[in-house]
């Protein structure tokens, strides 16, 4: 278990002071879970096992979703070798200002966070459009291995 | 009237009629055309140039016109004995005798008797053209009145019943006669030499163009192949009088849908009427489809069609036969028919599966001769003169067909393609052994308990044995033959195991295995014994490091070896006994009574489970050794199959069970108070278990056969206490819990859900609360540790931290899923001290949907398995409460986020948390029905602020306006949302009313569904099983929504044409209607009265299909 020290990280910025991943044994990784790929934070979406010929040992396939890029990303490995999971973060922010691509984000000691981008498609736009139309948002933003990117967002509560 | 003008006016009117925009100016044309005088004369021209040429109609053209021109039957079926008809294309020929038989079929009410008659007297013609038009007519008939292939034509289901009796009560056996006849003649013409017949004779494949031909080129004879493709159909033909069971109105499936009724044919051929007597059974008739199969050998397409036909005639059965004698003539004709197919396969190997025509009648010969032996009875059978030599050839025959199919190479090295056919006759002729093995086997009980003494199967069980015994031994000889050709490359085809593939078969060879139990249960010892040896060598070669250890492909054939003869042993050992307690086969514990005075040391049981222990020994290997790297997790998942499979049968074996039994097995494998060894067996395999565990910790193939066999022994008392009573399961448990997060995820619950109900099961109070407190407490532990972390909220989102997370909420989802009455106390109160903490998670993990999901599963799994009628009042409002806070909870933080990945997206379980919601409600409302049942003095149980119904309908109103369309699609939500649907309308009825206005809408456009069962009761097809489900929806549906079923009755009513069917459809609803209960809160107490119900609605459905249904 990471017992690192965490200095002052409040609730909302969890764990930024672990390693960036952590190894776990191949078949012990879970759907709906991480794992690197290629290098990439993927979630898993399909996990499967298969053998090599009838008495050979276990081998799994795994299909993962890179999740900053959506990118379908395809890995096989015994099953007994160890995968690196990486340490990914999902916080809520309230979005202040969207300012040229770039999210005008509040955190949770009062500062601004501006470097996250209006992500492309049709959440981008989505966002954008609730924006103007003056609704209070939160936006989840996902971390991982240096890298940061707006997920999905949902209206604030009404208070 | 200028003939020529009239085709091209028709042939354009033709094509008008295809295009939509002018359809109706080219149906004009057709009709003015249709009332002009002397139009016989040209609508022939028409036909005959078009069906010369094949062109100018294309199909559709061509039906339309035949349909347009010819209103009545008999001008048309003028025209086809008429000398054009024979220029045509052969396929226009076709489709004008199809149209021929649709219309006889359509005007057969009106025909005067004389017209009926004439059809018959024109089929049987046989003069020159006349006969080969009259078959094809017969062919076309036989299928327009069959059950299986009449055309549609907007006629009811009772129409089509009273043409098809009729045609099988005045055609069938006549046209039968005619046919034989010209078989007969056909074959006489073909087996004499040198005539050359003026028959008219087929050119290619047009009818009637005599030519002259050589006799032998039998692949022009279309006389023949017509005439035997009618006689197929006919011997085919599924007679009325055995399906008087069938649903009124349910039409058979089409021929493309037709796989279970060749599966049926393949076992049990028709039934023909006493009638056909004196036409069938005929030494001559039955040696004509013998002789002809001799014939036409040589071509492929008439000797199927004459091999479908010895196949029905070699099943006969029933009235049709008068006397026991009559059946044994039959038998000895047949028998002699078979063996000389049998002589005439090549002898020689290599020829033989060369040979296009070898696999066919290969098969072809097993089919017959399961059906001649699976038809008759034995004792009859064994009055057959020269029986046993017959037998003797079939057991012959039965091992080659094995062997066979194990070669993968010829004589001269080349890859044999295809061996599935003598593959595919073995499996037939081992259904004739069993049936055979079976059949002796229970008329010899009969015999000893002298209920049947004139018949002594005692000789016969003598000659089977020694005919079983060849077959055994060559199965397994067979199996370790194809396990040398199996090769390390290729991927396991599919993920069936083994024993699931080959159960039949497997099942099969143990029946035959036990009547010579000694002889085989020595066989298998001797191969595992010596392949134990070899196994032990390699190891030790590979251990020492010793150069030239053998090849990979030794080891390779070792272990497939291995594998299938402990999956042979274990078949023959014992049963798969499911749901009930498996025995000792007889005829093994007989075995091993006769080898008591040996001693259990000696006893062939007792040797054969030794050795397969031993081999358990050598592979339960700790993981620093070198040999895993040559272990084989399929044997490790076979061996712990065999003692799942063989230990639920003698393992603490229970003397009661048996009237007699054998003190080797007691002693072996009884409980300790009768002195018997089966708690050390359990503490050994307690002890493989472990061990094997750890060495395929990342296997989760081993690993869910090992948690199977616990499963198993954990549903039997005896076993249960047995393992809960070892020294060592304590150790295995603390080892289960203390690591689980190492083992794949896919065994994580069913693992806990496996240990909590044995150990929840312990006879003993006190052993209970021990084991139970052991598992509890090592959950506890771990959830504790990381939900008590001081630094939890920074490190939540750790992966370390969350995988302790998931792994402790499925903990707990394996415990819910192992609640059962004994232990629901247990549980719930385990479970309910962590539930406000798996509500609280939902709030910390508001951004990782993961955790959220296994929360939501973990309450579905609760609600589903709790027995929550059983809860005290405090309880059960305490569980209430909370579901309703997590309903709450689970809104407020997901719902109205719109997410990068759509739900939609996700691959395999798109919205999963909405069909978790779903099953947690419907369980909800299910387990206030199961408390009626125990109780219908519950109804009047006060409301509180959180009973069933309040959290229920809290539920439906946030569940229901995330429904949309699109999840429909997804049909295990789609089901998921009905049953849910249905429950809701079935249970609280009058609660509707409270719910949003939002909720309302969406329910209510859900309930459309009335209608759409109704449709399904009355014009679909529709299987008997689904009448009481589909029955009891009904119900409730009508019941919830009178007025609309009103509605419906009405329109259904007035849809129909006829008054009289009106008047019909109306007395029929009026007693459906009656038998509907009338006030609703009533329902759920009167469920159980549902019953008669269904009886009025099957009545009512026998009643209004057959003139509802229409084809």
């Amino acid at each position: 278990m990471a017992d690192e020290d965490h200095q002052h990280h409040d609730f909302t910025e969890a764990g930024s002071g672990a390693s960036a991943t952590y190894p776990i044994q191949c078949s012990a990784l879970r759907k709906n879970g991480y794992v690197l790929l290629k290098g990439r934070p993927c979630k898993i979406v399909e996990m499967t096992t298969s053998k090599t010929g009838k008495h050979g040992h276990a081998k799994v396939h795994l299909v993962g979703l890179d999740i900053f890029t959506g990118k379908k990303l395809e890995d096989i490995s015994p099953s007994t070798h160890n995968m690196d999971v990486p340490n990914v973060n999902r916080n809520e922010y309230q979005v202040l200002n969207i300012d040229d691509g770039f999210l005008s984000l509040m955190t949770n000691d009062g500062s601004t966070k501006d470097d996250v981008r209006v992500p492309e498609g049709e959440l981008g736009e989505k966002i954008q459009s609730d924006f103007d139309d003056g609704k209070e948002l939160l936006v989840t933003i996902i971390s991982a291995m240096g890298e940061e990117a707006a997920i999905s967002y949902k209206e604030a509560p009404k208070s | 009237m200028n003939l020529p003008t009239v085709l091209l006016q028709v042939e354009e009117a033709c094509a008008d009629m295809q295009v939509p925009s002018t359809r109706h100016a080219g149906e004009q044309v057709m009709l003015s055309f249709k009332q002009m005088s002397g139009n016989l004369e040209a609508c022939q021209y028409v036909l005959v140039s078009y069906g010369i040429s094949g062109e100018g109609f294309g199909d559709s053209g061509l039906r339309i016109l035949l349909e347009r021109l010819f209103i009545k039957s008999e001008e048309l079926a003028s025209f086809v004995y008429a000398k054009q008809f024979y220029r045509m294309m052969p396929y226009v020929q076709n489709q004008i005798l199809h149209t021929v038989s649709v219309m006889i079929k359509r005007g057969l009410e009106d025909y005067h008797d004389a017209e009926k008659h004439s059809i018959l007297t024109d089929i049987k013609s046989t003069d020159g053209h006349s006969q080969l038009v009259g078959v094809g007519l017969a062919n076309a008939l036989v299928d327009e009145f069959s059950s299986t292939k009449a055309s549609n034509v907007g006629l009811p289901w009772n129409f089509h019943k009273k043409c098809k009796d009729f045609f099988e009560a005045t055609y069938l056996l006549p046209i039968f006669d005619h046919v034989l006849r010209i078989l007969h003649q056909r074959l006489q013409m073909h087996t004499t030499n040198g005539i050359q017949y003026s028959q008219p004779y087929a050119n290619g494949h047009q009818i009637g163009v005599a030519t002259s031909i050589p006799h032998h080129d039998l692949s022009h004879d279309s006389l023949l192949a017509m005439s035997l493709n009618l006689a197929e159909k006919i011997l085919c033909w599924d007679f009325v009088s055995n399906n008087e069971s069938l649903l009124a109105g349910t039409f058979s499936k089409d021929e493309n849908d037709i796989i279970e009724d060749e599966l049926f044919i393949t076992t049990r051929t028709r039934e023909f009427p006493a009638s056909w007597r004196g036409h069938m059974m005929h030494d001559e008739v039955l040696r004509l489809f013998f002789r002809l199969y001799k014939a036409v050998q040589k071509n492929e397409q008439l000797a199927n069609r004459c091999r479908q036909c010895l196949i029905q005639i070699s099943g006969l059965h029933g009235v049709i036969f008068e006397s026991e004698q009559q059946i044994i003539d039959y038998v000895v004709i047949m028998k002699h028919e078979i063996l000389e197919l049998i002589n005439n396969l090549s002898s020689n190997i290599t020829e033989r599966l060369a040979s296009a025509e070898y696999g066919p009648s290969l098969l072809g010969i097993s089919q017959m001769t399961r059906r001649l032996l699976c038809t008759i009875s034995l004792p009859t059978l064994c009055k057959v003169p020269d029986f046993s030599n017959f037998l003797h050839e079939i057991a012959q025959l039965s091992a080659t067909c094995l062997r066979e199919s194990a070669m993968v190479k010829d004589g001269y090295g080349y890859l044999i393609e295809d061996s599935t056919w003598s593959l595919e006759a073995f499996d037939e002729f081992l259904a004739v052994w069993v049936k055979l093995a079976q059949d002796a086997q229970s008329y010899q009980s009969l015999h000893e308990h002298q209920q049947s003494p004139s018949f002594n199967p005692a000789g016969f069980i003598a000659f089977l044995g020694e005919a079983s015994y060849h077959i055994a031994a060559t199965y397994i000889d067979t199996r370790l033959e194809m396990a040398r050709c199996s090769s390390d490359d290729d991927e396991e085809a599919n993920n069936f195991k083994d024993w699931v593939t080959y159960e039949d078969q497997l099942i099969s060879i143990a029946i035959l295995a036990r009547m010579v139990g000694q002889r085989v249960l020595d066989k298998l010892q001797v191969l595992l014994h010596e392949r134990a040896a070899q196994l032990r060598a390699f190891f030790m070669a590979v251990a020492d490091n010793s150069a030239g250890f053998a090849a990979d492909c030794t080891i390779m054939y070792l272990q497939e070896s291995i594998h299938w003869l402990v999956l042979i042993s274990a078949f023959v050992l014992a049963d798969a006994g499911e749901g009930e307690q498996p025995l000792v086969p007889d005829a093994l514990m007989k075995l091993s009574i006769s080898q008591c005075n040996l001693g259990k040391n000696h006893d062939q049981i007792v040797l054969l489970v030794n050795t397969i222990s031993g081999i358990l020994d050598l592979v339960s290997l700790d993981t620093s050794a070198v040999e895993t790297s040559h272990c084989s997790p399929r044997v490790a998942e076979t061996l712990f199959w065999f003692f799942e499979r063989w230990g639920k049968t003698y393992l603490l074996i229970d003397e009661s069970d048996y009237s007699s039994i054998s003190d080797n097995v007691v002693r072996a494998f009884g409980k300790p108070e009768s002195r018997g060894e089966g708690q050390h067996i359990l503490n050994y395999l307690i002890g493989k278990i472990k061990v094997n565990f750890i060495l395929w910790n990342s296997d989760p193939g081993p690993l869910s056969q090992i948690e199977r066999l616990l499963n198993s022994y954990g549903k039997k008392t005896s076993l249960r206490n047995g393992l809960l009573k070892s020294s060592n399961f304590s150790d295995l448990l603390t080892f289960f819990t203390g690591n689980l997060d190492h083992f794949p995820q896919i065994i994580h619950n069913s693992l806990i859900q496996t240990i909590a109900i044995i150990t929840s099961g312990a006879s003993d109070e006190e052993l209970r609360h021990h084991y139970f407190q052991m598992i509890t407490g090592a959950i506890e532990k771990r959830f504790l540790a990381v939900l008590q972390r001081p630094d939890f909220e920074n490190v939540y989102q750790q992966a370390d931290v969350m995988a302790e997370v998931l792994n402790a909420l499925e903990m707990f989802d394996g415990l819910a899923l192992a609640s059962d009455i004994a232990n629901s106390e247990l549980i719930c109160s385990f479970c309910s001290k962590y539930f406000e903490f798996m509500v609280k998670l939902l709030h910390y993990y508001q951004n990782c949907p993961e955790v959220g999901l296994l929360v939501l599963q973990f309450f579905d799994s609760f609600v589903s398995y709790q027995d929550l009628g059983s809860l005290s009042t405090d309880q059960a409002k305490f569980v209430y409460q909370i579901i309703a806070n997590l309903f709450k909870s689970y809104a407020s933080v997901n719902f109205g986020r719109k997410r990068l990945l759509s739900s939609e997206e996700a691959e395999e379980e798109p919205y999963a948390d909405i069909s978790i919601i779903l099953n947690i409600l419907s369980g909800l409302m299910a387990s206030e029905f199961r408390e009626y049942l125990y109780d219908d003095a519950q109804e009047n149980k006060t409301a509180t602020e959180f009973d069933i119904p309040s959290v229920v309908l809290y539920g439906v109103d946030f569940i229901i306006p995330t429904i949309n369309t699109n999840m429909f699609k997804i049909p295990k939500l789609c089901k998921e949302y009905m049953r849910f649907v249905s429950y809701l309308v079935e249970f609280y009825p009058d609660k509707l009313e409270g719910l949003s206005a939002d909720s309302q809408r969406n329910l209510y456009a859900s309930l459309e569904l009335l209608h759409i069962i109704l449709e399904c009761f009355l014009f679909k097809d529709f299987e008997a099983d689904l009448l009481e489900p589909a029955s009891a929806a009904l119900v409730a549906l009508i019941c919830a929504r009178r007025e609309s079923y009103n509605t419906l009755v009405q329109t259904l009513i007035s849809q129909q044409t006829s008054p009289e069917i009106q008047n019909r459809l109306h007395d029929a609803f009026s007693i459906l209607s009656g038998a509907i209960p009338q006030t609703l809160p009533e329902v759920i107490i009167r469920r159980r009265e549902v019953s008669g119900f269904r009886e009025v609605l099957f009545r009512f459905l026998m009643d209004v299909r057959g003139f509802l249904r229409v084809k």
